[in-house]
């Protein structure tokens, strides 16, 4: 009889054997076991060690290493002075802060306001366009201050019937403090800091640098000349589109869909910064805004403004008298 | 070897999630974009060029009325410069403040008038004034400006904006004056985004009608919000093709300035032209002296209803009739001076007028001879019965005599019952000659000229012929009628009571303007309301003999517009011991009185006779009058009076 040696294969099933073997030694490589019946359960651990322990390691890591990018809204809602300004900058801050935030979508429900905190969230935006793209989105108003203000986000999109535009700026005139014996002071405008016609020349100046931002913003967009663009008139949202002072028709959602795309970005959550900054503000026993000591009373639309100019459009005063 | 493979293998599978995760969420790369920076080039807020002006005025004279008693939204200096250009030119800035004095009373001396953002409404009679002023040569500066509306008042300290931003207009005033005067204010103001003096509302304006000497020398002018207006004449000042007005969409070639037909009214849509620094910008300064010529240029004619302002000279009053001079015309001298002082002239009695002094003449018809000369020269004829009696052609009966006066123009009128007035010009004076049927109606006649009433009366060239009110039957119209019997003979019963006097009009506005008390005031009784139809308020008064009481009826309501409404539905019958007092004997003011608009009739009485007087004021209200606070039934009442002199 033909015995047959296990160590010695025949020669038709070399190849296979072979095979197995090579196998083997690439399985017993891989966990650190040899190939006998003996080892198999230091293989298994093999396996787990390097092959599902890594791959846990790497579910495990992915998370926190590529976090879910985030759209971030902020909201600039109401009234622009100094204190809504710190609170829409904070949102700005936590943007820049937060690395899941790849890009924002400015929520804009505003009249307008004073022009220095207009002009800083102006700024301020434009920094945070350097670093993620930030696109507008107008629910039923973004007037004068607050158009302004929009004009660091691109693209911008608004409701068909939202009020957008009335560029320009207006303030009521310093006192005219003529020179006297009862104050002394170092200068003419030194207690008033101006007078009538420095204040129309400012107030001018300042309608200059809205209309010019306007432009180089809006570049070849813009279908409305400077003069047009100087009557201060509010336009819906439609006709803004068509005098390119704003690109799109579309939601919150479109805005922020177009700002992931910028970004390039899928998947991404959305964070209401302004929900969050108003939750940590809490934390820290900030109290609330308080309103605006120009803001109209809503019962009575009086207001009592402090000096200054405005990038304004009252919704009181708006209207029919 | 082995073990770095392993590894290898180890690390391929930890980064494979991440990857996978990476690759899930991460499409791209954001590309920041290029931020536009501003165009410097296009940011410039020029300086206004400046370009005040040194003139040489011409000297005139003349008074020159600035109108404030309509409320209007001045500041103290705004009109500095223009009246400082007025007074180089050697006018007399005077002021009209609706208190007292009447328009039409301060119009008598005045060249000319400014009219600056009233924002309270001329009354009819005013506007009537007004026009008459502008007939008689008289020049009218109107101004308006949108920037001027009715004022909102401050409450402590604090200003509702909803006001200040939305004010009453004071169109509707200023066109009460300009549209009698062929001109109309738009409620808009003129703007320019395109050209402009640094600022939309500032306007520059081109200059229409250059040989006009108001636009001489001018090449821009730049208003500083102004209203757009139209008027019958020619236009002055005209915006550009960008120019634009706030009301009307589209409209181009905007007036903010215009002449009336007649060239007697400027019309101004701007005031802060006027006021400085603005009047130095541009050509401004030069329009400021041209509308001070202007002003001064005027060619006023004054006739005798401009009593006492048709006088140049001092006045000599010279009683040209009787041997005597009556005292009655020496009491009268100093109440006639201080008429005659309101035109800076002086007056004194004198038997005959003084070389260079212009003169009054009092007289009666009898003796004429002393002005024959200026009735000659105004083709007055006057014929005394006495020296002809002259029997009727054609009737074949003779005719009772009568004395005339033959004017040319105007007829025949007879003497009784009839004043005369002759105003003539000449270089050496300016005479007036009054004459009148006797010596108390030549009294009448010299309290009528220095009330300058002269109401009912006719005019003609220099001549005003006035009906005492006390002609005689069968003259005129009734002429060949017989009179009634029962009023040829009145019986003894029908006696006159004697009365009281009743001041002139300038002597009830003086005695107004002194504080004279009012019948009411003197009286025991007050009244809570005054004002129920059907009832009589009876007033017990003592007083003596010579005191001075002004006699009143006044009505008030919230709003002018309702003012003139109720009094168009209330009807004054005055009655002084049963005669009937006419109404023209009331002087009337209208006024604003604690937030409400005002208006009273009112007659000084004095003199009063010894004993009992009753002074009836009936009130009837045709409908049911609403004064803004209360209805008031229609129907009559009465205040009544009962003023015991002496005792």
């Amino acid at each position: 009889m033909t015995g047959i040696d296990p160590s010695k294969p025949r020669e038709g099933q070399r190849a296979a054997t072979g095979f197995r073997s090579k196998l083997r030694s690439i399985v017993a490589g891989l966990f650190g076991g040899d190939t006998s019946s003996g080892s198999g359960f230091r293989s298994l651990g093999s396996v787990l060690l390097w092959g599902v322990a890594p791959l846990l390691v790497g579910l495990w890591l992915a998370p926190l290493l590529v976090p879910q990018p985030a759209v971030g809204i902020i909201r600039l809602n109401g009234d622009i002075y100094v204190e809504s300004a710190d609170f829409v900058l904070a949102q700005i801050r936590e943007a820049h802060a937060d690395p899941s935030i790849r890009a924002v979508v400015v929520q804009i429900e505003s009249p307008g306001g004073e022009v220095a905190a207009s002009q800083q969230l102006y700024m301020e935006l434009q920094t945070l366009r350097r670093q993620m793209p930030v696109v507008g989105s107008i629910d039923s108003m973004a007037a004068s201050g607050a158009f302004y203000t929009a004009m660091a986000m691109d693209p911008i999109y608004a409701k068909p019937s939202s009020t957008v535009g009335n560029v320009g700026v207006w303030g009521f005139i310093p006192a005219d403090l003529s020179v006297n014996d009862v104050i002394l002071s170092s200068g003419p405008f030194k207690l008033t800091a101006s007078n009538r016609d420095e204040f129309l020349r400012s107030i001018e100046g300042i309608r200059q640098e809205f209309l010019e931002t306007v432009f180089s913003q809006r570049g070849d967009r813009i279908n409305i000349s400077r003069v047009e663009l100087s009557q201060g008139l509010a336009y819906p949202g439609r006709e803004a589109i068509r005098l390119g002072l704003i690109d799109e028709l579309g939601t919150e959602s479109d805005a922020a869909r177009t700002a992931a795309g910028q970004a390039g970005i899928a998947h991404y959550q959305v964070v209401d910064l302004a929900a969050r900054v108003a939750t940590e503000l809490a934390e820290e026993g900030a109290g609330e805004l308080e309103p605006w000591v120009g803001a109209a009373e809503p019962l009575t639309g009086r207001r009592v403004l402090p000096p200054g100019a405005y990038l304004l459009y009252d919704m009181q005063l708006g209207g029919a008298p | 070897m082995r073990a770095r493979t392993k590894l290898i293998i180890a690390v391929v599978l930890i980064a494979l999630p991440v990857a996978g995760r990476w690759m899930w969420f991460y499409r791209g790369r954001y590309t920041p974009p290029t931020i536009g920076e501003i165009d410097d080039s296009q940011m410039e807020v020029p300086l206004p060029a400046y370009s005040p002006i040194v003139e040489e005025a011409v000297q005139k004279a003349g008074r020159v009325l600035i109108d404030l008693g309509h409320a209007n939204n001045l500041e103290v200096d705004d009109l500095t410069p223009l009246r400082d250009r007025l007074i180089a030119r050697g006018a007399t800035m005077q002021t009209y403040d609706g208190l007292i004095v009447s328009l039409e009373s301060r119009l008598r001396g005045a060249i000319a008038l400014i009219v600056a953002a009233p924002t309270f409404s001329f009354t009819p009679l005013e506007a009537t004034a007004v026009v008459d002023f502008v007939k008689d040569g008289g020049r009218v500066l109107l101004i308006a400006d949108p920037t001027r509306p009715v004022p909102v008042a401050e409450e402590q300290g604090t200003l509702d904006l909803t006001e200040v931003f939305f004010p009453d207009s004071a169109i509707p005033a200023v066109n009460s004056v300009a549209s009698p005067l062929g001109v109309v204010y738009f409620d808009d103001y003129i703007y320019n985004l395109a050209d402009n003096e640094g600022n939309y509302r500032n306007v520059r304006l081109a200059i229409e009608n250059g040989d006009h000497p108001l636009a001489e020398e001018l090449e821009t002018v730049v208003f500083f919000a102004a209203h757009s207006l139209r008027s019958d004449g020619v236009t002055l000042f005209q915006g550009d093709e960008n120019t634009f007005s706030s009301l009307r969409t589209g409209e181009g070639g905007l007036t903010a300035a215009a002449l009336s037909a007649n060239g007697g009214v400027l019309a101004l849509g701007d005031l802060t032209v006027l006021t400085a620094p603005y009047h130095t910008v541009q050509d401004n300064d030069q329009f400021l002296s041209n509308v001070a010529d202007w002003l001064m240029s005027a060619e006023r004619v004054w006739d005798l209803r401009d009593f006492p302002y048709l006088f140049q000279r001092p006045v000599d009053l010279v009683q040209v009739s009787g041997d005597y001079l009556d005292p009655r015309l020496i009491a009268r001298t100093d109440p006639l001076a201080d008429v005659l002082s309101l035109a800076d002239l002086t007056l004194e009695l004198r038997d005959t007028a003084e070389p260079g002094h212009d003169a009054i003449f009092l007289g009666t018809f009898d003796d004429v001879e002393l002005v024959q000369e200026y009735l000659d020269d105004a083709g007055v004829t006057i014929t005394l019965a006495e020296e002809e009696a002259t029997p009727v052609a054609g009737v074949g009966e003779e005719e009772e005599p009568r004395d005339t006066i033959e004017v040319q123009g105007l007829g025949t009128v007879p003497i009784a019952g009839t004043t005369l007035f002759v105003v003539r010009r000449s270089p050496e004076r300016v005479a007036v000659v009054a004459l009148a049927e006797n010596g108390d109606a030549a009294m009448d006649a010299l309290d009528q000229l220095a009330a300058a009433a002269f109401s009912p009366c006719v005019e003609s060239d220099g001549v005003m012929v006035c009906s005492t009110g006390e002609a005689a039957e069968g003259v005129g119209l009734d002429e060949g009628h017989e009179p009634p019997e029962e009023e040829a003979t009145p019986g003894p019963e029908e006696t006159a009571q004697e009365q009281p006097r009743i001041g002139s009009l300038l002597e009830s506005q003086s005695a107004l303007a002194a504080g004279v008390p009012w019948l009411v005031e003197l009286a025991e009784e007050s009244y809570e309301e005054t004002s129920q139809a059907g009832e009589t308020y009876v007033y017990t008064v003592a007083l003596d003999p010579s005191q001075d009481a002004l006699w009143i009826f006044g009505w008030c309501a919230t709003s002018r517009e309702l003012l003139e409404q109720n009094w168009e539905a209330i009807t004054l019958l005055f009655t002084l011991n049963d005669e009937e007092v006419p109404m023209s004997s009331f002087a009337m003011l209208e006024s604003d009185f604690e937030d409400q608009e005002c208006r009273l009739y009112y007659a000084l009485v004095t003199d009063w006779p010894l004993g009992d007087h009753e002074l009836t004021t009936e009130v009837t209200f045709e409908t049911e009058l609403d004064d803004g606070q209360d209805i008031f039934p229609a129907g009559t009442h009465y205040y009544q009076y009962i003023v015991t002199a002496g005792g």
